[in-house]
């Protein structure tokens, strides 16, 4: 449907090319923005942990796809509707970050933890709200700009998102440190859209929509005058929130309640201050048994414990964490405490990479751990290798303790065997071990023995104790239940490693136990949309969709195991997730101008390559993990990737029979469908149960095959 | 046309396969077998009565009717060829040794230990359950050990404990395996505690107190609806309970968890304790405990110590003689104090008895009763 009225067809048709394509491009910058946004927003809400961002992406993924699905069964494409869409992307980003707060109240009300479910359906309905419309944008400025032109302009309008995009991520990563709360970014998002939707419909020539126009301008410039985080914070915890301190790896919010100060962390309750019970017992144990500690090292430790280190005369605590909420809040609790800050130092740094890079530092004792770890970034802190570089940084009578585990009377098997694991790892490191089993299980590891009595060297520091004393643990408690920990261990256990997160695996069982949910059912599920997958799309289609759910799952587990090696995914998921689509936008032009063997003539070569570099990523990032080589090579593989992936895209849509809006609308349906599955498949269940190295090598061999039956095929 | 055909369904078939081998990339992946497996011990259930519809299990207030290989909500009780079987019994999946003041039991001979056993499963499903990791399970779900009721009393006796404590989990749920244990335990000269939501029915209560020494039941609050959305159960039975222990003389304790936005509320505190006076109840221990983050409520905070401590003003200012406050280490209304002169006549610090000034049960400075087994 050409516009034959134009007098100078191809100045206008520029003109609306340039307004599609930025109207696009404000649609990718406005998605990846949403996306990291709601994504932290979720972590800092609901207390999430890694395998949800990849939850979260295949809701997406799957919504972004399903929008640009239906979007064909539109009639007429006609360009005057076409300033519409950025007004309801704008709004409905808005809604989906309000539905997060507001599913908090409603489905989750008194202090009711989030289980399995509440997770994915809050997760789902908050992609859907946004994603489902402005996913259709993609379909609609393909069609009616190709209507316009005269031309397909499916891979103009792809390259536009993609570039929007990765503007956003940069942005989100370089940004990541000065915080501007959701509400007030969303905010920015509603008036963006909203400018570019009147640019769309410009020139508005009768005056009613004129005065609604700047009505409706005023109103969403009023947005950022409403305070509407601190409402929505109040909403949820039921308290104005003193003050709260924001870092990539969440939130920690100062609530002050009936004369107490609360905090929570990411929604969870937490306090250092007036638990006295748990924050003693997760320091003391160690620092009991050595008889003169002069500098202790905290690492990924529980709150609240540096008050109680400033117990023992002359000891001087560093606290290292790569999460500033958390130092933050250290110093406030400190503060509260009334005791001297001048023996801390406060070190903002990855402690991987931190201790890697220092040499000359000793410490007498260095605690790391606060119980079973629940996220895949604190699990790198219990590998054999950690460990092993603790090592280098104790002084020759220095102790390390891990654990914090609750002790049970009973263990379930997963948490036995979560702690056979760490006393493993631990027995790896150091010739000798002691068990401490109270209300927590540590295992301390020394290069000499530990023989003393618990009481024995600071009585002085008992007598302060309100809780860890030998009045809560007489001797017979005490070394029963360090014997019954003993008997519960049991040698020959698989080492947690990075490339072979063991021990995460085992929490996410303990998870599944407090759930009540079996993840087979989810593998099941998914197995079946695999197949349903394989069956329903059709031609070139089909490939686009396996690539899809290779270049998903990839993705994701190029971004967990970024995750293990650097620690810092909330902020990095922006950053590779803009990457990847600059790349796969590149690949896509790359495919369009046929450079090289990104044609579709290669089509079955291009899923081959997928394969080799799916199989070989995660081996070769793992060797490289501890260089400076390794953000470069990881970057390097997701431009593999997504050049690929992007080619794939254009193969896919130039061998496919149809319409413009029909190719389209399937290409790029069977390409989110695939990734949301590849993704939703290795989060839950490739990553967990057989290991990065695995998932790869699964990975690439469905590619493999894929691509070599299509060169029986041609 | 054909050819392709074929590869098409080739092509399906080996991804297909492909895909659905990858879970058995878990069996590599399998730790080693833990040495404990799990036990099952079928043992014929009391209380039960046989209908058309299937078995209705009577011991508790759920009063579930259990069809043919069915079990009841208490996840231990199950129905085979029309018989009620228990499958917790002699394969408990805790078992410790623990100070007597830990069930709580403040006036139980204190400063004594108790041996502590229980087995999976539970009759109520409380979003704060302490101990979810074996109540809400099956007994057969979790490691056990073997550890028949004659065992269970030689045990405690040589572990020196003075006794056997049923708790952890619910015992209602492992009744039949108390009742049992309690016989042996009491001709070796030890007591017999449960620590119990209270949640049974009158008639197998009765027969219960004839085994128990001690009790401590968890009052868990005094409106019914709060029993229904945070228990699973309902208030009357409990409060019946409270009545029956008393009437047939076992020790009784009575432990009120205070959780904030649930059963924080003054006013139904103030209640509950007129109602504990009015019935009678003024010289049982009432112990208010503090809830900290757990299970499903972790997105709650503590209890704060001022709600707890203005819980304890209005149980004394009621009339309740005895009034601790739980789960605070350290704090002053863990002590035992004179109802007539206030004087502290027990002092507690963790699970040490200090200074002890109870004479034969009575105050030591002015020679008022202090109710309990001392
Ligand atoms: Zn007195």
């Amino acid at each position: 449907m050409l516009n034959s009225n134009s007098r100078d067809f191809s100045k206008e048709s520029s003109h609306f090319l340039f307004k599609g394509r930025l109207a696009v491009f404000v649609s990718g910058f406005t998605m990846l923005l949403v996306q990291v946004v709601l994504l932290r927003e979720l972590s800092s809400l609901y207390a999430v942990n890694e395998l949800i961002v990849g939850v979260f992406l295949s809701f997406w993924m799957f919504f972004a796809g399903l929008g640009a699905f239906v979007a064909r069964f539109f009639r007429g494409f006609r360009w005057q509707y076409s300033g519409l869409f950025p007004l309801i992307s704008g709004a409905t980003a808005l809604m989906a970050l309000w539905w997060l707060y507001l599913a908090k109240e409603w489905l989750l009300p008194m202090g009711v933890s989030p289980g399995l479910s509440d997770w994915i359906f809050i997760t789902a309905l908050a992609a859907f709200i946004f994603c489902f419309p402005t996913g259709m944008m993609f379909t609609w400025f393909s069609a009616v700009l190709s209507n316009k032109s005269g031309s397909r302009e499916t891979e103009g309008v792809y390259m536009a998102e993609q570039g929007g995009s990765l503007l956003a991520g940069f942005l989100f990563y370089l940004a990541a440190s000065f915080w501007v709360n959701a509400f007030t970014t969303f905010s920015f998002l509603v008036l963006l859209n909203f400018l570019t939707g009147l640019y769309l419909s410009a020139p508005v020539r009768k005056l009613f929509l004129r005065g609604l126009s700047v009505v409706s301008l005023l109103f969403v410039v009023l947005l950022w005058f409403v305070p509407q985080y601190e409402t929505a914070r109040e909403m949820v915890l039921h308290k104005s929130v003193g003050h709260t301190f924001f870092s990539p790896h969440g939130s920690v919010d100062v609530v002050e309640r009936d004369g107490e100060i609360d905090f929570f962390k990411n929604g969870n309750f937490i306090s250092g201050a007036i638990v006295p019970r748990k924050t003693e017992e997760l320091l003391h144990p160690v620092l009991l048994v050595h008889p003169s500690p002069r500098k202790l090292l905290l690492v990924n430790a529980s709150v609240g414990l540096i008050p109680e280190a400033l117990k023992y005369d002359s000891l001087k605590v560093v606290f290292l964490s790569s999460d500033n909420a958390r130092i933050e809040l250290e110093k406030e609790l400190l503060e509260l405490s009334g005791k001297p800050a001048s023996r801390v130092d406060f070190i903002h740094a990855d402690p991987v990479n931190y201790l890697e890079k220092q040499s000359s530092e000793n410490y007498d004792v260095v605690l790391v751990g606060k119980g079973i770890p629940y996220n895949l970034a604190s699990t790198r802190f219990f590998t054999g290798s950690f460990f092993a570089l603790i090592t280098r940084h104790l002084s020759p009578d220095g102790i390390l303790a891990t654990g914090g585990i609750d002790y049970s009377p009973l263990w379930t098997s997963h948490r036995q065997e979560i702690l056979m694991v760490m006393h493993e790892t631990v027995n790896g490191a150091f010739p000798f071990l002691r068990i401490w089993a109270g209300e927590k299980v540590f295992f301390m590891g020394s290069r000499q023995e530990i023989s003393n009595d618990w009481w024995q060297y600071h009585p002085a520091v008992l007598t302060e104790n309100v809780f860890l004393n030998p009045d809560f643990f007489p001797d017979y408690l005490l070394e029963g239940q360090i014997e019954h920990v003993r008997q519960s261990l049991r040698p020959n256990v698989p080492e947690n490693t990075r490339v072979r997160p063991v021990l995460f695996q085992l929490a996410l069982h303990d998870m599944g136990e407090f759930w009540d949910v079996k993840v087979y059912w989810f593998v099941v599920i998914l197995g079946a949309l695999l197949v349903a997958g394989l069956v329903l799309f059709r031609e070139s289609a089909k490939g686009v969709f396996m690539a899809g759910v290779v270049l998903g799952g990839m993705q994701i587990t190029l971004l967990l195991f970024w995750q293990l090696v650097m620690g810092d995914m909330f902020r990095a998921t922006g950053l590779l997730f803009s990457l990847f689509m600059a790349g796969l936008a590149v690949g896509a032009w790359l495919g369009r101008r046929e450079v090289l063997f990104f044609s579709p003539r290669f089509f079955p070569a291009l899923l081959i390559i997928l394969a080799v570099l799916s199989v070989s990523a995660i081996p070769v990032l793992d060797t490289i993990g501890h260089t400076w080589l390794f953000p470069l090579i990881t970057i390097g593989f997701v431009f593999g990737f997504s050049f690929i992936g992007g080619a794939i895209f254009v193969a896919g849509l130039s061998l496919h029979p149809g319409s413009v809006e029909k190719t389209a609308s399937v290409i790029y349906a069977a390409d989110v469908a695939g990734g949301a599955l590849g993704s939703f498949l290795s989060a839950i269940f490739f990553v967990p149960f057989t290991g990065m190295v695995n998932t790869g090598y699964l990975l690439g061999m469905a590619v493999l095959i894929a691509g070599l039956l299509m060169v029986k095929r041609l | 046309m054909g050819r392709r055909k074929i590869s098409k369904r080739e092509f399906l078939k080996i991804s297909g396969t492909a895909l659905a081998g990858s879970p058995f990339c878990l069996f590599g992946n399998k730790l080693p077998a833990l040495a404990g497996l799990p036990g099952v011990n079928r043992f014929p259930a009391k209380y039960s009565i046989s209908t058309p519809r299937g078995v209705r299990c009577q011991l508790c207030p759920n009063n579930c009717k259990i069809e043919e290989g069915d079990r009841g909500d208490c996840r231990t009780r199950i129905n085979k060829g029309g018989e009620l079987y228990t499958l917790a019994y002699g394969n408990p999946c805790a078992v410790h040794v623990d100070p007597i003041e830990k069930k709580p039991l403040n006036h139980f001979l204190p400063g004594t230990t108790s041996f502590s056993i229980a087995t999976g499963g539970c009759n109520l499903a409380c979003l704060n359950c302490q101990n979810w990791q074996i109540s809400q399970k099956k007994p057969d779900e979790l490691q056990t050990i073997e550890l028949m009721p004659e065992k269970v009393a030689l045990e405690a006796k040589n572990r020196g404990c003075t006794s056997v404590a049923y708790t952890y989990s619910e015992p209602v749920v492992f009744y039949e395996y108390t009742t049992d244990s309690a016989g042996y335990v009491h001709d070796l000269g030890m007591k017999n505690v449960i620590v119990s939501a209270g949640y049974i029915e009158e008639q197998p209560l009765r027969e219960w107190c004839q085994y128990i020494d001690a009790a401590n039941i968890d009052l868990k609050s005094f409106r019914d609806e709060t029993y229904q959305q945070l228990n699973g159960g309902t208030l009357e039975p409990v409060l019946n309970t409270l009545k029956v222990l008393k009437e047939e003389g076992v020790w009784l304790e009575i432990t009120n968890l205070i959780v904030p936005d649930w059963t924080d509320d003054a006013g139904m505190i103030e209640e509950m304790c007129q109602w504990l006076v009015k019935n009678g109840f003024e010289d049982t221990p009432l112990h208010f405990s503090r809830f900290t983050p757990m299970y499903k409520l972790a997105h709650l905070p503590a209890t704060p110590l001022a709600i707890l401590e203005e819980a304890r003003r209005i149980a004394l200012s009621e009339g309740l003689r005895f009034v601790y406050i739980g789960n605070v280490p350290g704090h002053s209304g863990q002590d035992t104090y004179c109802p007539s002169c206030k004087k502290k006549v027990l002092d507690r610090s963790g699970f040490r008895i200090g200074e002890n000034h109870i004479k034969d049960g009575h105050c030591d400075f002015c020679g008022e009763s202090i109710a309990g087994v001392w």
